[in-house]
């Protein structure tokens, strides 16, 4: 068995509100979602990302800034989601879209609650913000169903990969 | 025409999402390291993979002490058209910086040939989407550690150029050489498409 397996892909051929990815298989030590994404949104934004379907207040994030010559940090509890996907909007070139790893963790152990590392990239209209996240799904449940659901639509031509990682 | 080895009677096999599409490893000090796509539909064929990705472990060959830099073309494309923003922590202090005219994508700072020896960094760098028609994103990642001084860095570039990669060349920004030993290898990431 390869050490990495795609599980699935969704390329937009058109606008969409929401992209899911379900019937996510226990089998893997951990997943990756690798994302390239635009969206309807004037500046950049982020898509939430939320397991289960559990929109509850069950998320919390920190993470790390660069934009320009600045850094910044922050964190957040209480959250409906996760933070650290983040598209381009309406302020870049049309070609330019915001690029994602994303890295669940021992995403099926229901010991655990399930934590997360994202880094990501998009351009804004001079220059670019820069992004290194965690997070934490407040659950122990296995993660089945992953859905990524912003207050945007994301653009035709933006691009998520589910990637199952086997322990050696 | 033959399928790649990762088509199996038609049908793309589940354990090949990673395909290793080679690995340089330096036996003399050498200028640039380059891979080419091989546009034939076989496995070197960069055009029937999404995403790629560098896994690199380089040293200088230049005789000081202190850094090189790392960096990486696509298609031989040397325009200041790499715009870049980063984030650098050195051990004590972060900092963070952009540029829009870099002539390179940044891979990372790499030991020069004074510096204890056998201390080499390492660094990967996903390249997005690659034949999509879109301007060319990556994130690198980079780890330089010397020993008592070195840095941790995470950089994001986009290509500002909408044309598919056929060609990375890894090379030392300043002309210098790379070190033998140094290696670079390149994978390609399939996709999966499913109904």
């Amino acid at each position: 068995m390869a050490v990495i397996e795609a599980i699935s892909t969704t390329y937009l051929e058109a606008d969409a509100a929401t992209v899911t990815f379900s019937s996510i298989p226990a089998t893997y030590e951990h997943l990756q979602l690798r994302c390239s994404i635009r969206t309807s949104a004037s500046n950049r934004a982020s898509v939430t990302l939320v397991f289960n379907g559990d929109t509850g207040t069950n998320y919390t994030s920190h993470r790390i800034l660069g934009a320009a010559s600045s850094v910044s940090a922050g964190g957040w509890s209480g959250l409906a989601g996760l933070m650290g996907v983040e598209g381009t909007g309406g302020d870049s070139t049309a070609a330019d879209y915001g690029v994602v790893v994303a890295d669940i963790l021992d995403y099926a152990n229901t010991n655990k609650n399930t934590t997360c590392q994202f880094i990501s990239g998009a351009k804004i209209a001079t220059g670019a913000d820069l992004f290194v996240h965690s997070g934490l799904w407040d659950a122990t449940a296995a993660v089945h169903t992953i859905t990524l659901d912003g207050s945007y639509n994301s653009l035709r031509g933006s691009e998520f990969t589910l990637y199952g990682l086997n322990s050696s | 025409m033959a399928d790649p080895a990762y088509i199996v009677d038609g049908v793309l096999t589940d354990g090949e999402a990673w395909v290793g599409l080679g690995t340089t490893t330096l036996g003399s000090d050498t200028a640039t390291i380059t891979f080419t796509s091989t546009d034939d539909g076989q496995v070197g064929d960069f055009s029937q993979y999404m995403d790629l990705m560098v896994v690199w472990y380089a040293r200088s060959a230049k005789a000081a002490t202190g850094e090189g830099y790392l960096g990486m073309r696509y298609n031989n494309n040397s325009g200041a058209i790499y715009g870049q923003q980063f984030l650098t922590g050195d051990g004590s202090s972060a900092s963070a910086g952009e540029s829009s005219g870099p002539t390179y994508t940044f891979l990372g700072f790499i030991p020069n040939n004074n510096v204890t020896a056998n201390i080499f960094a390492s660094g990967v760098c996903s390249i997005f989407d690659i034949n999509s028609g879109k301007y060319t994103s990556s994130i690198a990642q980079l780890a330089e550690d010397m020993d008592g001084s070195g840095r941790v860095r995470l950089e994001a570039v986009t290509w500002r150029n909408q044309a598919p990669i056929s060609e990375i060349d890894v090379f030392e920004v300043y002309g210098e050489n790379m070190l033998a030993g140094s290696q670079v290898s390149l994978f390609g990431i399939l996709p999966r498409m499913v109904a």
